[in-house]
């Protein structure tokens, strides 16, 4: 399984390793835990109640298991699991230790930061469009990574959305939102135009 | 299966499948070289490119980014010791020694060849084996598929994450999330809580594209390092090339690694970074100077990097003929192969014969574009790595959401986020979230397949399973027994040392 490897030392969190965990993520590693015990358990009691009506009902006479069992044993199970994972959850928190706390809510801070920015890119691209949203988005994320002279991300900023729009859409015809706002849903199709005539 | 061959042959003979091939390693070689980033990012967010494009194309290219990715990872495990991808950790043992003696160019050389010798051994080899197997699975029914699948499943979620609880949680919340939507047996709906979006249950592809690439873009940005690694790199002083007296001493560890990595590939869930492993360990046991290895012995990156890459091939052979995609970059290559309408499974061979040839042999030509390519772009990919997060990141951020939104529905986006971030926070607790992606594609097979069994059984399944069908029996009691010894076996092994005391 390929996995990203460590740049520096990874902040210590699982069971199994001597040093002590991290308290912070020790503390979210037991919340993980009880939620996904909790909501197994739930979900494995109420699946009866989460199985819509309709589907061919011959075959669910013909059928010896009901459309919620497998949910139902996959939900149960994971509950089960859940149980070993609260106590070694807890067996972490109780040796966890304060050491990098600091470092690791800076870590989750900058990390938080860009859940922000891809939020709002999610949530602003059907109304401001794929190009004014992407670029909007790559300016501030360049900014947050750290280029602070203009020149020196201006122009990717510009000109990488507007190269991933032409590919996508008229060479690989995937079709990305346009903007809501007519003014400037006319620059992007403006730019299209552009590049369409130059180049296909 | 000769005609199928034959055929397959013929749909080689275009150029642009080259170029396309070229086009994947290229950007394989230069992901993987960034150390923090995946071969495994790379191919989730250039997924939706390959539907584009046809099977012949779309699928290579795909394959190009994965076999450029394992090897780009040992550039930097050998210039500066920090690897590229997991698959090259082994290679930091002798790498960065090699290249303090001033002879980096050797141990890039070296890791090339290597590399790419055993992944066109062990291609060939998946192409001689994967029609035989296919045979023998049409032989076989539902409860044998239904009994491999769960095997296979118990497998991975048991090596994949450093605890097999967590690996066993991801599972069953990936088995949780691929029943959300219409029941394919019975046609009912399932924990839609109401909303249609669900009702075609969770997409694929912002699946993938959340639990892999967002959660590696919110990685590299908690460490906001201007550029991914500070340590400076001089390719002015890589040293003399590789000569052939000094490869031909490695041949016989390549081999070795080759057959290593091709055994390794096979058996879903254990992949490069274990065949890496233990190719390492086989080489340094078989040498005549183990002392040297530690220290700059260029059978260290021979080793290990022929038996990562001698992996790829052979984890096709699951894939395709059973439909179980035995890691995360075979996950992605399943979503592939399901959006250009080719289902893997036992028939594959039969219904789309040609086709998988003419894939299978396009993996083998890659290897030949992948030595030219890599020894001429290893300079300029030497360098890239001490490029700026801030150029890379935001690209790979606006491809995420590009993907994501080649399903055509702007909803799924959201869907993404959502994922992307339970991943992100799953991956900070140590999760390995591929049986998650595996049990959600095998889902749906696992349901279908018992379904069958229990109608064949008629009554106990259990008896059915167990007594009536005996390849089925011997999957289910390996999976039994496997499980009890993740639970016992740590128990058995303290008092067994306890004793000896």
């Amino acid at each position: 399984m390929e996995q990203a490897p460590p740049t520096k030392p990874p902040l210590v969190m699982a069971g199994g390793d001597d040093a002590a965990p991290n308290r912070l993520l020790a503390q979210v590693d037991l919340a993980v835990a009880v939620l996904l015990a909790c909501a197994g358990l739930l979900f494995a009691i109420f699946m009866p109640a989460l199985i819509g009506a309709g589907g061919i009902e011959t075959a669910q006479d013909f059928m010896t298991i009901s459309p919620a069992f497998f949910p139902r044993l996959a939900m149960g199970l994971l509950a089960l699991t859940c149980v070993p994972y609260v106590l070694q959850a807890i067996r972490n928190l109780a040796r966890s230790s304060k050491r990098d706390i600091g470092a690791q809510l800076i870590e989750l801070r900058r990390a938080g930061f860009m859940v922000v920015i891809a939020v709002g890119y999610a949530g602003t691209m059907s109304w401001l469009g794929f190009l004014l949203a992407t670029m909007l988005v790559s300016a501030v994320a360049s900014y947050f990574l750290g280029l602070r002279r203009p020149l020196a991300f201006v122009p990717g900023v510009i000109l990488v959305p507007i190269v991933v729009r032409f590919v996508f859409e008229r060479m690989l015809y995937i079709a990305l939102p346009r903007s809501e706002i007519e003014f400037v849903a006319g620059i992007e199709d403006a730019a299209m135009r552009f590049l369409v005539d130059i180049l296909l | 299966m000769f005609e199928s061959f034959l055929q397959g042959f013929e749909l080689l003979l275009r150029w642009d499948i080259y170029f396309y091939i070229s086009m994947g390693l290229v950007v394989g070689m230069f992901v993987g070289a960034m150390p923090g980033l995946t071969t495994v990012l790379a191919m989730a967010v250039l997924l939706p490119v390959s539907f584009n494009l046809e099977p012949m194309l779309g699928i290579p290219f795909l394959i190009g980014v994965y076999k450029g990715g394992i090897y780009g990872g040992s550039i930097s495990a050998i210039l500066v010791g920090i690897p590229g991808t997991g698959a090259s950790i082994a290679t930091t043992f002798d790498g960065p020694a090699l290249t303090r003696q001033g002879k980096a160019r050797k141990a890039l050389e070296m890791a090339l060849f290597s590399s790419t010798i055993a992944d066109f051994l062990s291609d060939v080899a998946t192409l001689f084996l994967i029609g035989l197997i296919a045979m023998i699975i049409l032989k076989i029914g539902p409860p044998e598929i239904f009994s491999i699948i769960i095997f296979s499943l118990i497998l991975i979620a048991s090596v994949s994450s450093e605890s097999g609880i967590r690996g066993a949680i991801a599972a069953f919340l990936g088995l949780g999330l691929g029943f959300i939507g219409t029941d394919a047996v019975t046609g009912a709906s399932r924990m839609t809580f109401g909303i249609d979006a669900l009702s075609g249950g969770i997409p694929l592809i912002p699946l993938i594209i959340g639990v892999f690439a967002l959660p590696e873009i919110l990685e590299a940005v908690e460490s906001r390092a201007r550029t991914f690694i500070s340590e400076s790199v001089d390719m002015s002083s890589a040293g003399e090339r590789l000569r052939w007296y000094e490869f031909r001493r490695s041949i016989r560890t390549i081999l070795r690694s080759t057959a290593i990595g091709t055994g390794i590939g096979m058996v879903p869930g254990v992949g490069q970074v274990v065949a890496a492993f233990v190719g390492y360990s086989a080489a340094k046991r078989a040498s005549k100077t183990p002392e040297n290895f530690g220290k700059g012995e260029l059978d260290g990156i021979a080793g290990p990097e022929a038996a990562n890459n001698a992996v790829n091939g052979p984890t096709l052979v699951p894939l395709l003929t059973l439909g179980i995609p035995g890691d995360n970059v075979t996950a992605i290559l399943l979503g592939a192969f399901v959006a250009h309408g080719i289902r893997p499974g036992p028939q594959i061979f039969s219904e789309q014969g040609a086709l998988i040839y003419a894939l299978l042999l396009a993996i083998i030509i890659a290897n030949v574009l992948f030595i030219f390519l890599g020894y001429v772009l290893l300079k300029p990919f030497a360098k890239a790595i001490q490029l700026k997060k801030a150029y890379l990141i935001p690209v790979i951020l606006a491809l995420s959401f590009v993907g994501t939104l080649s399903t055509g529905t702007t909803s799924d986006l959201a869907v993404m986020v959502v994922i992307g971030l339970c991943a992100y926070i799953l991956r900070k607790l140590r999760f390995d979230l591929a049986p998650l992606v595996i049990a959600f594609v095998l889902a749906e097979p696992i349901e279908y397949t018992l379904s069958q069994s229990m109608l064949y059984a008629r009554g106990d399944i259990f008896e059915y399973l167990f007594v009536q069908r005996p390849i089925a029996s011997v999957f289910l009691t390996a999976g039994i027994l496997w499980i009890a010894w993740m639970i016992f076996g740590p128990w058995i092994r303290g008092r067994l040392r306890q004793q000896r005391a």
